[in-house]
């Protein structure tokens, strides 16, 4: 590849921040009698690097996710690029204009007309006054707020508000575009639209950086991914799904403490001892097929009487949202008491979760309040297999569900059964009420 | 997108700076309409939001002159020197309003902008320098006002209205330069907010505003101007518009350059603590 195909090439990149460590000055005064008491002695601070020693290329007309947990660095190397941030060291070099939407709907004045704020953030932005007139009509007709256009946006309802800004933004003629969670706004409806008008940009041959925790965001619209973990690049630029799995894998052993599958707790919680996924054999397993059974097994070591216990399950999808909560029973099945050392295993017959990542955390309460919850997570993958024998393995949505079809002829006036594929009807989850699915789409991860 | 990306071919370099930064001009020239966009909203939300609106534009120094001329003309009774101690005051005021204008709007103006400086990219200059054009068209306001005065009392300018832009000129890099140091402390010293109004008030009753240098000793004169690189400025620019006084040449040139190397040093300490803002406010 030729340099001239390379729209942003990094080397060597890294940012450093002062951690004051005594004395955080916030009066001129203060500093003054600090700076005249320790002359000599100066380092009351304390070095902290948020991205240390980066270097990649991004060819121009690439979608580039930025992968990585919170804190991995990933929002202050889009800082830098949109020369916000002051890199400490190394280059970076970006051919062609550039545009960030870091947060959209940044200077917009409540006080001023939707007509005023395209201005004012169009300029804010970068773009010339001429140019905002020149797509003026296109932005409004994007945002759908053209009957506001000359009422203050304070008066706006926060959809209108953000419907404007990204209309702004995402008119705005640059080469490579930086992004950062614009896509958690909006309702779902505009989301699609916004996440369209992006394939749109990527599409027409611009360069886009696109961080976010959206998993399904990420998937959809970049072609390659970088995957940063503890403000280093981890994994240099490979197709988006392998750098997905790639971050699956660093968040999986990124906290837990694992002894052969077993996630062991040590004494680091007043009951729970350790837990695992388990397949029917009782070895450890990190894969369930979809709509498959699910076992976890929770050792538990009460040296006190817990009465009335409820042990929470909580399942998250890669996108840190709670897609699922089980919880033992609080009828008359329920646990009267834990003492002493125990085993308790939770099965979940079939779980109704789509292909993908998630990760499993538990916990303990009395009623609704959970008294104690285990930071570590275990990580695991739905497999996507035909279980329901309909053909479709790549499920569409978030969950799954075997259904029973019954079709009945008008003409003999009998119905049949057609039957479901795992051969269990309902919804029915042994050993565990489910109590909550909550399919969110693209709402800001954790 | 239905336009075709730009064919810019031009190569950014981002890399840690050492030492001073120079001004980037070209920079600041792409970005010249963002300077105007902020001077519009500034002077739309002036407007908008304050009930007086232009009324309080021209209430101000009008207030302001009045009390003056009863305590500096009427109580204190400094010389008036043929001319109605209104016109004094007030000519005095015009001139002080404009410094005062810029010190007392640059100053606020980057932890105003703070929530844009965190999050995107623009030339940190035109913040403080958007806040011009507002002030300067209050100082046209006040200035209209001015003429309407001269008639009403019937003096007229001679030649010396050729000095005033110099006046001006002087003022505005002086108070540009003092805004600016002040602009670049308040990030990471937040009291700065709550000193310079304090420094303005003392510096109001220390300049030839509601008095003429006429009124001082002569013997102290001298002193006065040294000390005081407002005074030349302003006591000149009441004599080019009224002829009060004396333009003093020498002190006049003397504030001239004072006000030069306060603007340069203003863009210093703002260009070397510029590149931190991002990771402070």
């Amino acid at each position: 590849m030729s340099s001239d195909d390379i729209a942003i090439s990094v080397r060597g990149l890294g940012k450093s921040y002062r951690i004051a460590q005594k004395s955080p000055h916030s009066t001129a005064i203060e500093a003054l009698l600090h700076r005249f008491r320790n002359s000599v002695e100066r380092t009351d601070s304390e070095e902290f690097w948020a991205l240390r020693d980066i270097s990649f290329d991004v060819k121009r007309g690439d979608i580039v996710g930025l992968v990585g947990r919170n804190g991995a660095g990933k929002s202050t190397l889009l800082k830098i690029l949109s020369r916000v941030a002051e890199p400490t060291t190394g280059e970076i070099r970006i051919t062609g204009r550039v545009a960030s939407l870091i947060e959209v709907g940044t200077g917009f004045q409540p006080e001023l007309t939707g007509r005023e704020n395209i201005f004012l953030n169009g300029a804010i932005l970068g773009m010339r006054r001429k140019e905002i007139a020149r797509r003026f009509d296109e932005i409004v007709d994007f945002s759908g707020v053209e009957k506001f256009l000359d009422t203050p946006v304070k008066f706006y309802s926060s959809g209108m508000y953000v419907r404007l800004a990204f209309a702004v933004a995402a008119h705005l003629e640059a080469d490579v575009l930086l992004i950062d969670e614009v896509l958690a706004v909006g309702d779902a409806q505009f989301q699609k639209k916004s996440l369209g008008k992006m394939e749109a940009v990527a599409n027409s041959g611009r360069t886009v950086v696109f961080v976010s925790h959206d998993v399904t965001a990420l998937e959809a619209l970049c072609h390659t991914g970088l995957v940063f973990s503890a403000g280093q690049l981890v994994q240099q630029q490979v197709p988006i799904k392998e750098a997905l799995s790639i971050y699956h894998r660093l968040s999986r052993t990124g906290g837990a403490n694992e002894v052969g599958g077993r996630v062991d707790l040590g004494d680091s919680y007043h009951h729970f001892r350790a837990f695992d996924l388990i397949d029917g054999h009782g070895k450890s397993s990190r894969t369930v097929p979809i709509g498959g059974e699910l076992r976890l097994r929770i050792d538990i070591q009460a040296d006190d009487l817990v009465e009335s216990p409820n042990i929470v399950v909580k399942f998250e999808n890669s996108s840190g949202q709670r897609v699922l909560t089980v919880r033992s029973p609080r009828n008359e099945h329920a646990i009267e008491r834990l003492s002493g050392r125990s085993e308790v295993t939770c099965t979940i017959a079939s779980l109704p979760l789509a292909p993908g990542e998630y990760t499993v955390r538990i916990g303990l309460a009395r009623g609704l309040e959970e008294f104690e919850s285990v930071e570590q997570d275990i990580a695991f993958t739905v497999c996507n297999t035909d279980t329901f024998g309909d053909g479709w393995g790549a499920n569409m949505g978030f969950t799954v569900a075997s259904a029973v079809w019954q079709i009945a002829s008008a003409a003999n006036d009998s119905s049949s059964p057609l039957g479901s594929g795992c051969g269990q009807t309902g919804s029915s989850v042994s050993e565990g009420a489910l109590i909550g699915v909550k399919p969110g789409i693209h709402a800001k991860g954790g | 997108m239905t336009t075709s990306a730009i064919p810019s071919r031009d190569t950014v370099v981002i890399k840690p700076i050492r030492g001073l930064a120079p001004l980037d001009l070209k920079l600041l020239w792409q970005f010249r309409d963002l300077l105007f966009a902020f001077a519009d909203r500034d002077i739309r939300l002036r407007y908008r939001q304050t009930v007086l609106g232009v009324i309080w534009v021209i209430l101000q120094p009008l207030l302001g002159a009045g009390i003056f001329s009863i305590v500096f003309g009427l109580i204190a009774n400094m010389p008036d020197q043929g001319v109605p101690y209104f016109l004094i005051t007030y000519s005095g005021f015009l001139g002080w309003t404009l410094f005062m204008g810029v010190v007392t709007r640059v100053s606020p103006s980057l932890i105003a902008h703070a929530s844009l400086i965190r999050k995107i990219f623009f030339p940190r200059l035109l913040a403080p320098l958007g806040v011009l054009p507002s002030v300067l068209l209050d100082f046209l306001v006040g200035l209209v006002l001015m003429v309407v005065l001269m008639a009403i009392y019937r003096v007229a300018p001679g030649w010396g209205l050729m000095v005033a832009p110099v006046c001006l000129l002087t003022l505005l890099s002086l108070s540009l330069g003092i805004g600016l140091v002040a602009a670049s402390l308040s990030v990471k010293y937040r009291d700065v907010q709550h000193i310079v109004p304090f420094f303005i008030q003392l510096l109001l009753y220390a300049s030839p505003v509601g008095y003429s240098v006429e009124a001082i000793p002569e013997q102290y004169r001298d002193l006065y101007f040294l000390l005081n690189p407002l005074a030349a400025p302003l006591e000149a620019f009441r004599w080019s518009l009224i002829g009060t006084g004396q333009p003093h040449y020498g002190y006049l040139a003397y504030s001239f350059v004072i006000s030069g190397v306060a603007l340069l040093i203003g863009t210093i300490v703002f260009r070397s603590v510029e590149r931190e803002f991002a990771d402070v406010i």
